[in-house]
């Protein structure tokens, strides 16, 4: 759009149009650009009621010995009777999303804060964990019946804060996360479907893998080595989820899958490239019976995906392969550490030429510089656990940095050709 | 996905808010019956001041009566146990059973959550080891406790007032120095 307007003096100064048919495109273009009123009454309004919410916990936090017991009990009920009456008023009288979406999450808040209070009230101890579940689960009819977005994030933070909070430094596993986000599906798959263009939808794209990336963690098991190799499992489920159709449409959506699980799995194998990451523990299996079912789990969803349902593959995906060959490496790696070594110090070279090669077809230059970065990291960590001389280890550095700038500049040329010839 | 029916939707949400409503009332009913109808107990403890992000300040209580002697390990991590006790003739409660199962004495009970055997000992998570104070009492109160506690022996020992009926406990009050630590908190401040 911007080029649009930038042109237009030029088109106007050369005949092409007149002054009156510029204005007119401009005006056009302006008046799709003004943010869209309600909409963002809508967001102000959720971000008050959270912002009001978490104040009253906080006030009630503060412990209000003066109070009596009774004046205590009445308070902690109070927010949440009010609420839910403003709640079932916004409901009655077919409110919309700027009624119903803060109503939410003001009552959200209440549920909390009762609960909060009447535990102060009665030194009822319980743990952190346990409270949120039963607050997010208390909580989850509401993004239904509202049809709530900001509850859907709501419910996402909180399920992941309860999953923190049970699994972090223990053995217990969070497994209420699980229910709650399978719970939310339903109305996630509805908004994927009805709004695929929102900027809710959006924000939702982006929250739920990543709250999917940290609780994974909580339900493994301490197998440092194997963990690594679910993880690499994990992205690419989501990997192989960012090139479905349904979010392939819009570049947005398939945007925040596709960019955390390639970071992860550049990340990961990185990591699983250096020499102390095979030769920790290698003489024991560094493995876990419970969570090896994840792992397969993961890989058989992914390979479902990638050969029926992604969009049709025109050209060799060099993350697929990174995928999918990653756990042929890793069980080469308990017989032959040094071998799987190699192996992965040269996917990983292969994973950055092969983006490179892809880019160099599509003129696309964040991509050539993101295959540049991946080949850069890998002979940046190289540096770290090899013996080469200072001199070759120089010498590298000065390759990949010129490479760089040639590759840039030989792509930014081929792309002007190739616009000419068009 | 079709639109639910509004009077559906209605009623979806009448009956998650008697839920959200029934949740907190239910504390309340089961607390208050605990506190009114209970029979009190002291337990001998020490405090300590942590902080919860949604609950506010509170001290942790340590008491005294935690580990309890026991034959086998079968308690380790065991969630149901039910914790009979009794007044000693200290005038301080007592462990007297620690069961699986309900056991047909008359003294009361409460469950709790046993966790690590060692050496002959069980420790016992006690269902009332919080007592929630005014944010500025919390460390004031662990402060207090550590300066009473230190020297004279022949001070009353701190202790917790816990109504405890039909295996339910409430704790309703720390005591130092024969007084409500709130009340022993406020003393301090005038006194300094």
């Amino acid at each position: 759009m911007k080029n649009i307007l930038k042109e237009l003096p030029e088109l106007v100064t050369n005949g092409v149009i007149t002054p009156a048919t510029a204005q007119n495109i401009e005006a056009y273009y302006t008046s799709k650009k003004a943010p869209h009123g309600s909409s963002f009454l809508a967001v102000f309004g959720i971000i008050g009621a959270a912002l009001t919410g978490l104040g009253i916990i906080l006030i009630f936090a503060h412990n209000w010995d003066t109070f009596t017991k009774n004046t205590k009990t009445l308070l902690a009920l109070l927010p949440l009777i009010v609420f839910q009456g403003l709640t079932a008023y916004a409901l009655i009288t077919k409110k919309t999303a700027r009624w119903t979406e803060p109503a939410g999450v003001l009552l959200f808040f209440a549920v909390g804060a009762s609960m909060a209070l009447i535990a102060q009230i009665y030194n009822i101890p319980g743990n952190l964990a346990g409270y949120l579940c039963t607050w997010t689960l208390l909580c989850l009819p509401l993004v239904y019946i509202l049809r709530s977005n900001a509850l859907a994030v709501l419910h996402i933070v909180f399920s992941t804060y309860y999953a923190f909070e049970t699994g972090f430094g223990s053995l217990e596993k969070p497994w209420m996360y699980l229910f709650f986000i399978a719970a939310l599906m339903p109305f996630y798959i509805n908004r994927l479907r009805r709004y695929p263009t929102a900027a809710s939808t959006s924000f939702l794209n982006l929250l739920l893998p990543i709250s999917c990336t940290i609780c994974l963690g909580f339900f493994l098991d301490y197998a440092y080595k194997f963990n690594v190799a679910i993880y690499i499992a994990f992205f690419g489920l989501l990997y192989t989820i960012s090139l479905l159709p349904a979010l392939r449409r819009n570049p947005m959506h398939s945007g925040s899958y596709g960019f955390l699980s390639q970071f992860g799995i550049v990340v990961l194998l990185l990591v699983t490239s250096s020499k102390w990451y095979w030769e920790f523990h290698a003489d024991k299996l560094d493995f876990s019976m419970n969570t090896l079912p994840l792992g397969i789990i993961f890989l058989a969803l992914s390979l479902y995906l990638a050969l029926w349902k992604a969009e049709g593959q025109k050209r060799f995906d060099p993350f697929l392969v990174a995928i999918f060959s990653f756990p042929v490496i890793y069980l080469t790696g308990f017989a032959a550490p040094h071998t799987a070594t190699i192996l992965i110090n040269l996917l990983v070279l292969g994973l950055g030429i092969a983006i490179i090669r892809n880019a160099a077809q599509e003129y696309d230059l964040r991509r050539l510089n993101l295959g540049l970065l991946v080949i850069a990291a890998l002979i940046i960590s190289r540096f770290f656990d090899t013996y080469m001389s200072f001199a070759i280890r120089g010498l590298m550095f000065v390759i990949v940095g010129l490479g760089f700038f040639f590759a840039n500049y030989i792509l930014i040329r081929k792309k002007k050709d190739h616009e000419i010839t068009k | 996905m079709k639109l639910p029916n509004r009077k559906l939707l209605l009623l979806g949400f009448a009956l998650t808010a008697i839920v959200q409503l029934a949740i907190p009332l239910k504390m309340v009913y089961d607390c208050e019956i605990t506190s009114t109808e209970g029979t009190e107990y002291k337990f001998r403890t020490s405090p300590i001041d942590p902080v919860d992000p949604f609950r506010g300040k509170y001290i942790t209580l340590d008491y005294e009566g935690a580990s309890v002697r026991a034959k086998n390990p079968a308690w380790e991590d065991s969630d149901e146990t039910y914790v009979y006790i009794k007044t000693g003739s200290d005038g301080f409660a007592h462990v007297t059973h620690l069961s699986h199962h309900p056991l047909d004495i008359p003294n009361d009970y409460f469950k709790a959550k046993a966790y690590n055997f060692y050496e002959g000992q069980v420790r016992i998570e006690f269902p009332f080891d919080r007592y929630y104070m005014e944010e500025s009492k919390a460390y004031e109160a662990e402060l207090a406790y550590r300066d009473f506690n230190l020297g004279d022996s022949l001070k009353k020992p701190a202790y917790a007032l816990v109504a405890v009926r039909d295996g339910n406990a409430v704790l309703k009050d720390v005591i130092i120095d024969g007084m409500p630590i709130r009340v022993y908190v406020l003393k301090r401040r005038e006194n300094k």
